[in-house]
């Protein structure tokens, strides 16, 4: 694929299977938090991302599918969250 | 009215954190503190030699405020102060802790229960265990879930 670069971060369950980080392509005029999901998936054969409470984030704030992702945005991908 | 959230990888010492809450408070009737504590055994019995709690830094804090702010808004209390921990915790040792003043002991109670029931579930941490030989990941239960539920609007 022609694209850029984008560094994932990943947190929680979610690591086990594809790590603390990696890289992944995008096209270079960007997609959404979901087609990003559908990409890793395809690309690690890995479907983790897909699974029941696999959320996100972009640029540190909770993002839905829908949310677009450019050349940039830090991305990150987790499971259900486990304070206190 | 002051809100302080504190995130580090240092142990504390709840009694210390309690005692300077309290300095000085003479305008409040009621000040609840919740400490939460690392456990040597996990819910199987299974020795656990370590608690880990990995953060996002950054969105961590900001869950962390937001949820400070939101009981700012819905109880009436005068101050509030949310310290937790991240990195290896040895058992014994404080996670989190949280304290609220208030004129009067309801609002007090509540605003505490509610913090520890929105960081349970909301605040941007993830919670292995740490045995011999073994990790496993501690996420919410349906229990937590439902205390969490009760805040709902």
């Amino acid at each position: 694929m022609v694209g850029v670069k984008l560094r994932i971060l990943l947190f929680g369950r979610v690591s086990d299977a594809l790590g603390h980080q990696f890289e992944a392509m995008i096209p270079e005029d960007g997609c959404t938090v979901g087609e990003l999901r559908r990409l890793i998936c395809a690309q690690s054969g890995s479907d983790v991302l897909l699974q029941k409470g696999a959320r996100a984030s972009v640029d540190r704030q909770v993002a839905g599918d829908e949310a677009a992702l450019r050349p940039g945005s830090e991305v990150a991908f987790f499971s259900v969250f486990s304070g206190g | 009215m002051a809100v302080v959230c504190r995130l580090q990888p240092e142990p504390f010492d709840a009694a210390d954190e309690l005692r300077a809450f309290m300095a000085g408070r003479t305008q409040d009737g009621a000040v609840v503190s919740f400490t939460g504590l690392a456990r040597g055994k996990g819910h199987s019995g299974d020795e656990v030699q370590a608690l880990v709690l990995d953060h996002y830094p950054g969105m961590t804090e900001r869950s962390i405020e937001e949820i400070a702010q939101a009981a700012t808004a819905r109880f009436e209390v005068s101050d509030i102060l949310v310290a937790h921990r991240y990195g290896a915790i040895a058992p014994g040792e404080a996670i989190v802790f949280v304290a609220a003043a208030s004129r009067h002991r309801g609002e007090a109670f509540a605003c505490a229960d509610y913090l520890m029931d929105r960081l349970k579930t909301e605040a941007a941490f993830w919670k292995r265990e740490e045995g011999p030989g073994a990790s496993r990941w501690i996420e919410p239960t349906e229990a937590d879930h439902e205390r969490r539920a009760r805040w709902s609007d």
